[in-house]
């Protein structure tokens, strides 16, 4: 198998360590966990269509339904945070299990309008069900998360808690890349029919990867409702599931570093530009085509084309 | 070894093979051939699990196939290579050989994904190593599909799909696209497998490679098994003429 390339690993824990020390203006610290949110989803969606060739618009969904699980459960009814993590983690597995089991069948344009059927259902349940989600208005009272007793109350203890989970997950991403399982979705991406004939279960391998991309998805989600203390359904609508798809293409499909680099840098632009927001869909629309038509392979394969040019150049 | 029995496939109303019926002996080399059109592919599929719905019946080994999927047959013992090559232009060729081992063992995810099982991978190391030796491709392990002649990708192919230790391989046009000295090579390739014990049935256009190594010939047309025998009395057949040349009267 291939050798771990920590390099990456090492660059986040680095600049997540400068980033401790010295940023301390809460809100660039809270846009920084708007980054790393960003991050982890566009990195799954990254394995789903990257490597596994499936594209899922309905990803918004799964977060939605993470962070509407352990808001309502604890807000509500006063549930342990980890519990409802794990509770949402549940739900999300059945959920994507029954949305996996008949459209995994597709391909393409049809798999991408089935999943994005199925988000646009579930941004209406979070609307209109406001008995439970409290609707349009959003879910107020989520309370902090504890970690050993210490509550993650502030944007510093959030940000250092959500970098130990975002460290661990580039880590096992860093893992998946070099193991035997990101080889078998590249096969499948590459052909279904050569890799059924090589003894791979196809439906059975992408039907599962599905469900595990809609868990961690569904993790992340617990964990922004826990940061924010209070969930719209705006943040898990159609809008939220292309801004992933974007992020993945702009930073790199089929790389673990092009989720985290695309979300950087889609999610600080029209921070900065704020001007620009009524715009976004826009310039994000222009983005993914530049990117399509011109930048094979996104951010991150431009990057490493220049460092191996540089090498052979040595 | 494998025999099928009144084989048939239809198409809405095109009949694409039509009661086909012929044994694979083990241990030989069987060719499979046929003018365009004459469902060699077609056959292919039915006998991979590609095409379910055929009537007949396809053994292997006393194993009915028929309502098997293409994954359950593999693991029956049925390895296959296809026309177009299904590889990955991002991994080297060493790295495309993984899918003749990955679906063939399941090895333990948890420990293979945390590396704890390293005795098990070195193995599958060493057997790669062995395979790109005995397919003449060891020095291009490290490169990528784009970068090596298509003889050497052809060979790959071949290569991953004995790597799962198949009881017979089917090879589909195996010398298609390849220049004389690449359809040499290969040739003395599947004959040194044969020696070996290999059972291979392939699909063939090519009348030299197939005269060159084939113990049996099965000859299609429409669909219709038109002759079988060795490659001599196939050559005679005046059905196998006429499906090649063309009535006379024509």
């Amino acid at each position: 198998m291939r050798k771990l390339n920590l390099s990456f690993i090492i660059f986040n824990l680095i600049t997540l360590f400068f980033i401790s020390r010295y940023i301390e203006n809460e809100y660039y610290l809270s846009l920084i966990i708007y980054i790393i949110f960003n991050a982890i989803n566009a990195s799954c969606f990254n394995i789903l269509l990257g490597y596994a060739g499936i594209i899922s618009l309905g990803q918004a969904a799964f977060f939605g339904l993470g962070a509407y699980t352990s808001g309502i459960l604890s807000a509500t009814y006063g549930i342990n945070p980890y519990a409802t993590i794990i509770i949402g983690i549940i739900i999300t597995a059945i959920v994507a299990f029954i949305i996996g089991y008949p459209s995994l069948k597709l391909h393409g344009h049809y798999l991408a309008m089935a999943t994005l059927g199925f988000g646009m259902i579930v941004y209406i349940c979070f609307n209109e069900m406001d008995f439970i989600t409290a609707g349009p208005s959003g879910l107020t009272g989520i309370p902090n998360i504890s970690f050993f007793g210490i509550e993650i109350g502030s944007e510093y203890k959030f940000f250092i808690f959500l970098s130990v989970f975002y460290m661990i997950f580039i880590t096992l991403m860093e893992f998946f890349d070099k193991s035997f399982i990101s080889y078998k979705l590249r096969f499948i991406h590459e052909s279904e029919n050569a890799s059924s004939s090589y003894g791979i279960n196809v439906a059975k391998v992408k039907l599962t990867t599905f469900v595990v991309i809609a868990c961690v998805t569904s993790i992340n989600g617990s964990l922004f409702a826990f940061y924010s203390n209070f969930i719209s359904p705006v943040s898990f609508s159609f809008k939220y599931s292309i801004e992933l798809v974007v992020m993945a293409v702009f930073g790199g499909l089929g790389s673990i570093t092009g989720g985290s680099i695309g979300a950087a840098i889609l999610t600080f632009i029209p921070e900065v530009f704020a001007e620009i927001e009524d715009y976004e869909m826009v310039i994000y629309g222009g983005i993914l085509a530049i990117t399509i038509l011109f930048f094979d392979g996104g951010i991150a394969k431009q990057f490493k084309r220049l460092v191996e040019k540089y090498v052979k150049i040595k | 070894m494998l025999r099928l029995n009144n084989v048939s496939v239809n198409f809405g109303g095109v009949k694409a093979l039509t009661d086909v019926t012929f044994d694979v002996p083990a241990h030989k080399i069987t060719a499979l051939i046929g003018p365009n059109g004459a469902g060699k592919t077609t056959l292919f599929n039915s006998i991979t699990g590609f095409i379910p719905h055929f009537t007949g019946e396809i053994h292997f080994h006393n194993v009915k196939l028929n309502g098997k999927l293409p994954h359950e047959i593999f693991h029956i013992g049925i390895s296959r290579t296809f026309q177009n090559l299904n590889l990955i232009n991002e991994l080297t060729l060493r790295e495309n050989m993984f899918l003749g081992v990955i679906g063939k063992e399941k090895p333990p995810i948890f420990k293979s994904f945390f590396r704890l099982n390293k005795g098990y991978w070195k193995n599958v190391e060493q057997r790669i190593d062995d395979m790109l030796y005995l397919t003449g491709i060891k020095k291009w392990e490290n490169s990528k599909p784009g970068s090596v002649p298509y003889g050497v990708l052809k060979n790959l192919e071949m290569a991953r799909a004995l790597i799962s230790n198949p009881k017979i391989l089917l090879l589909d046009e195996p010398a298609a696209g390849l220049n004389s000295k690449e359809k040499e090579n290969l040739a003395e390739l599947i004959g040194m497998l044969n020696t070996k014990g290999h059972t291979i049935l392939m699909v063939e256009h090519d009348m030299s490679f197939v005269s060159t190594l084939s113990d049996y010939v099965v000859c299609l047309n429409f669909g219709k098994l038109i002759a079988r025998g060795t490659f001599d009395e196939i050559r005679n057949s005046p059905d196998v003429i006429k499906a090649y040349l063309g009535d006379e009267d024509a």
